[in-house]
């Protein structure tokens, strides 16, 4: 059963029905050589008995496209999510990452990070490596680049994995005195963004061999505000002094990492919790958010450009200004959105209530 | 699937010594945890004369375990979506009747998908035989819970105008029966004899007719070899059935009206039927009979054995004899209970639930649905949409509002066997006025806090459901984990949401002693702010006034 909401004339989302709790997606990157976008994602699950990896086809792959249906074998069918395969984790998924399009790490609640490999048609894939007893507590975040991965977890301990070793070739225990909510790793820089439950983001410079981060921010803590936490981190594209964060009070805080010790500007964006937040790749002035309350936000700037300067319409205050177009896709959805990826102009989320969603055919400037 | 009073269920339990004494507790929604105590001392007694368990095994046994799978935990989120829409949807009253028929649409459109994906998963070979056995027997258990639905929704929820009752009757066979017999004629059409050798044709004659679909039921009949032979028969009955007089939804007319049109045309049947018109063909005799409307042509064993069902026979029956009858008539009683007796008399579950449903006893119905089927999704929601449309108004005024709450709550409770539901749970003890909130203060308590995430869903949950205490609970226990891996400035957070004061002293105890064994303090900039708790207990005081607290970076930055 496909549940379509609207909210007036924007896109419509299509909610599929899998039948476990979805925490994770994250799109494949496209197979080296290949011009169009991917049509491969990866879910992770989130339940008490059996979870697994599970990789879709979207959008599927016939020429023919009449609005929402395309034209297949047996006749016209509406466009959604077919199941290509699964694999089986020890445990709950938290985290997934990509290395390269046939190599996927998820971080699992017990503290292992299991490192998967796909057919490059994703029809079938199995466990290459495993490593366990990583964290103390469950492996909150992960991030990788290449053959890297870069683990966070609620011990406040990073670790370095390289894939093929056993042993993590870095750690930095007592990196942070707080759970590690999310990663981020850039590779030319060899740059880490962590941020932290007592709001604090802290900046790595792996290139050096010390256990303290190169710089420190910090968001300072109400004890008015019921839950406390930056809980997610995007790097902008192509200005990579400008990250956005997601904190648990609703609100997205943009911070400007060349100057200063605390946020650029907060935007009151959500009524709850926001789990996940993304700029767009090649469009980086559309933002993406979704959060506990079910909404999925997309923010666009582009109208808010001010040729004249060269500050980013983020940083010079486009939400005060009223200049940013706001959609929300998921306008009757009350179930939390836990994630989402974004590829060109497909956009993906999952839900608490087993939802795989996608909005298709975004208009991006 | 019936569950019929049989004697209590047993469960041998292995590595449980029957000799000795077992004591056992509850161990969650569904299952008993169980342990062996010797009765022989061992040691020295403890003062409250309790004695020491022989074995330390605790076996735990659960049942019901195989009810809530991907694909009912699909119906289950599915249909909570829905429910949420009616309750909260906004935009009218939730008495309004076409929200309830819509609402009622949407759940019947999830119960077929969840039918459709059970028998799929029933007929995997790639499944073990059990699993494929207990698909099916759920499959079985969804579709008869989709026939009752089918039924009570035009006869309880639907305000019909006259002559429409049967109408959405005829629909209801279709929507059940409709694949197969389509299937059928194109079995008997495709023969490659002439099609009234093939010993289905005629059978399948009476069927389409009694189901309503008279085009089909034309259609075949031409192919009849009379059609060439002596074509005045066939043109002749082929007029009488497309001119049966039939009620669309949309119009309305009154009811002398109809009962007008329904009075000419039989009168036409009884007249072609006395000119002999259809002596050569006596099969298309009985169906004339059957179309007057004759009872001695419904007890007919030709037509009894063209229908796959009794309730088959029953629409057609009613439609030919009381076309203009409404949900709450004695004749659909009387129709139903004797169509039942042709079928042998069999009153199984679903006999029984489909009487009640034509007798319009919703109480019976729901007492009924209740104790036969095994599962509160269905009666739950559709007492529910009963009670929001006000149909279950009894001389008791509150009796209808406190049967749908304890059906809601018997089905919430059902929903806590798996532990991924709970949050659905929750929304569904939300709308229980009167004992919800005890059921979600307890619910809250066994919420499985695995990792910061879940225990920061099931904080933002009790703030959005109004559960201060156990909000605190959950704070007390993210400070106490904290406190274990010697995050201090987290657990002083949590400590301080939960107004603890004596956690808040053992805390500032904490950080004295590592400032006594490393010489200084860390990430003390956290503690800015909290001027105001401070004061929460002396130990924290101290601590805030003997160590300086530096500016917040906070202060320069623009809020929008």
């Amino acid at each position: 059963l496909l549940i379509m909401s609207s909210s007036g004339g924007a896109k419509a989302a299509k909610m599929k029905y899998v039948g476990c709790k979805l925490s994770q997606v994250k799109w494949r990157p496209q197979l080296p050589g290949c011009l169009e976008c991917s049509d491969t994602l990866a879910t992770g699950s989130k339940s008490h008995t059996e979870n697994h990896v599970t990789f879709w086809r979207f959008p599927p792959p016939h020429e023919e496209m009449e609005g929402d249906t395309w034209l297949g074998e047996d006749g016209p069918t509406v466009m959604e999510p077919s199941l290509l395969c699964s694999v089986k984790t020890c445990s709950s998924v938290l985290a997934l990452s990509f290395l390269d399009p046939v190599r996927i790490a998820a971080s699992l609640c017990n503290g292992t990070v299991q490192l998967f490999t796909t057919h490059p048609s994703a029809a079938s894939g199995r466990e290459v490596q495993c490593w366990p007893g990583l964290h103390t507590g469950p492996c909150a975040t992960l991030s990788s680049a290449a053959s890297l991965v870069f683990t966070g977890g609620e011990d406040g301990r990073i670790n370095v994995l390289k894939v093929g070793e056993e042993d993590p070739v870095r750690t930095i225990e007592q990196a942070d005195s707080s759970i590690i909510s999310a990663l981020h790793y850039s590779d030319p820089t060899q740059q880490l963004i962590s941020t932290n439950l007592l709001q604090q983001l802290k900046l790595w410079d792996l290139r050096s061999a010390g256990n303290t981060p190169a710089q420190t921010f910090s968001m300072g803590l109400s004890v008015d505000s019921p839950l406390v936490g930056l809980l997610c981190v995007s790097r902008h594209p192509s200005q990579p002094h400008l990250v956005a964060t997601g904190c648990a009070d609703g609100s997205l805080c943009f911070w400007d990492l060349r100057k200063g010790r605390g946020p650029h500007s907060i935007a009151k964006a959500h009524s709850s919790v926001v789990w996940d937040v993304q700029f767009h790749s090649s469009y980086p002035n559309n933002l993406f958010s979704c959060s506990e309350d079910g909404s999925l936000w997309h923010w666009d700037t582009s109208q808010a450009m001010d040729p004249s300067s060269s500050l980013s319409p983020w940083l010079s205050g486009a939400f005060v200004k009223g200049k940013v177009a706001a959609t929300n896709y998921l306008p009757h959805n009350r179930r939390a959105v836990n994630s989402l990826d974004i590829e060109s102009s497909h956009l993906v989320c999952v839900t608490d209530g087993g939802a795989l969603v996608t909005v298709d055919n975004l208009s991006l400037k | 699937m019936e569950s019929e009073l049989e004697g209590p269920a047993c469960v041998t339990v292995l590595d449980l010594d029957p000799r000795e004494r077992v004591l056992g507790t509850w161990a969650g929604q569904n299952s008993l945890a169980v342990v062996n105590v010797s009765d022989r001392k061992e040691g020295p007694r403890r003062p409250s004369g309790h004695q020491f368990p022989q074995s330390t095994a605790v076996q735990q046994v659960q049942w019901a375990s195989c009810l809530w799978n991907d694909v009912t935990r699909r119906l289950v989120n599915q249909s909570h979506g829905f429910f949420m829409d009616l309750r909260e949807g906004g935009g009218g009253r939730t008495d309004d009747q076409k929200k309830l028929i819509r609402c009622s649409r949407f759940y019947r459109c999830a119960l077929r998908e969840c039918v459709g994906s059970l028998s799929d998963m029933a007929s995997d070979q790639t499944l073990p035989p059990a699993k494929m056995k207990e698909h099916s027997e759920q499959a079985e258990m969804y579709s008869m819970m989709e026939l009752v639905w089918g039924l009570c929704e035009p006869l309880f929820l639907e305000v019909l105008p006259h002559g429409c009752l049967v109408q959405q009757l005829m629909e209801w066979v279709n929507w059940n029966k409709g694949e197969a017999t389509t299937a059928l004629v194109r079995e008997v059409a495709s023969c490659s004899l002439q099609p009234e050798q093939h010993n289905k044709f005629w059978p399948l004659v009476y069927r389409l007719v009694l189901q309503g679909r008279m085009k089909p039921a034309v259609d075949l009949l031409s192919t009849h070899s009379f059609a060439q032979t002596s074509p005045k028969v066939i043109a002749s009955m082929s007029e009488l059935l497309k001119k049966v007089p039939m009620v669309r939804s949309t119009g309305s007319h009154s009811r002398m009206e109809l009962q007008r049109c329904w009075y000419d045309w039989r009168a036409e049947c009884t007249r072609r039927l006395n000119a002999g018109e259809y002596v050569s063909l006596p099969q298309l005799h009985l169906l004339c009979c059957l179309l007057r409307g004759d009872e001695e042509a419904f007890c007919d064993s030709r037509v009894i054995e063209a229908c796959e069902t009794w309730y088959e026979l029953m629409v057609g029956r009613i439609l030919f004899t009381t076309p203009l009858v409404v949900s709450g008539d004695y004749d659909l009683q009387l129709i139903a209970e004797s169509c039942v007796e042709l079928y042998g008399g069999n009153r199984g579950s679903l006999e029984q639930i489909l009487l009640a449903a034509l007798k319009s006893d919703m109480l019976g119905l729901i007492k009924l649905c209740s104790s036969l089927i095994s599962n509160w999704w269905f009666i739950a929601h559709l007492t529910d949409l009963l009670h929001l449309g006000g149909m279950l108004v009894v001389s008791q005024m509150e009796y209808g509002a406190r049967l749908s709450e304890f059906l809601l709550q018997e089905y919430a409770c059902s929903l806590l066997a798996d532990q991924s539901l709970w949050e659905v749970a929750m929304d569904y003890f939300n709308h229980c006025p009167t004992r919800g909130r005890n059921y979600m203060s307890l619910c809250m308590e066994r919420v499985p806090l695995v990792s910061y995430q879940d225990a920061i869903k099931a904080l933002s949950l009790c703030y959005r459901l109004q559960l201060k205490e156990e909000a605190q609970g959950i704070y007390r226990v993210l400070a106490m984990r904290a406190c274990r891996r010697n995050q201090l400035s987290v657990a002083l957070q949590w400590c301080l949401r939960a107004k603890d004061a004596a956690f808040a002293g053992y805390i500032a105890e904490r950080y004295f002693e590592s400032y006594e064994h490393t010489g200084e303090l860390k990430d003390l900039d956290l503690l800015d702010g909290l001027d105001s708790t401070l004061v929460l207990s002396d130990k924290l005081t101290f601590l805030g006034l003997s160590f300086p607290v530096p500016q917040s970076p906070i202060a320069t930055c623009k809020v929008f």
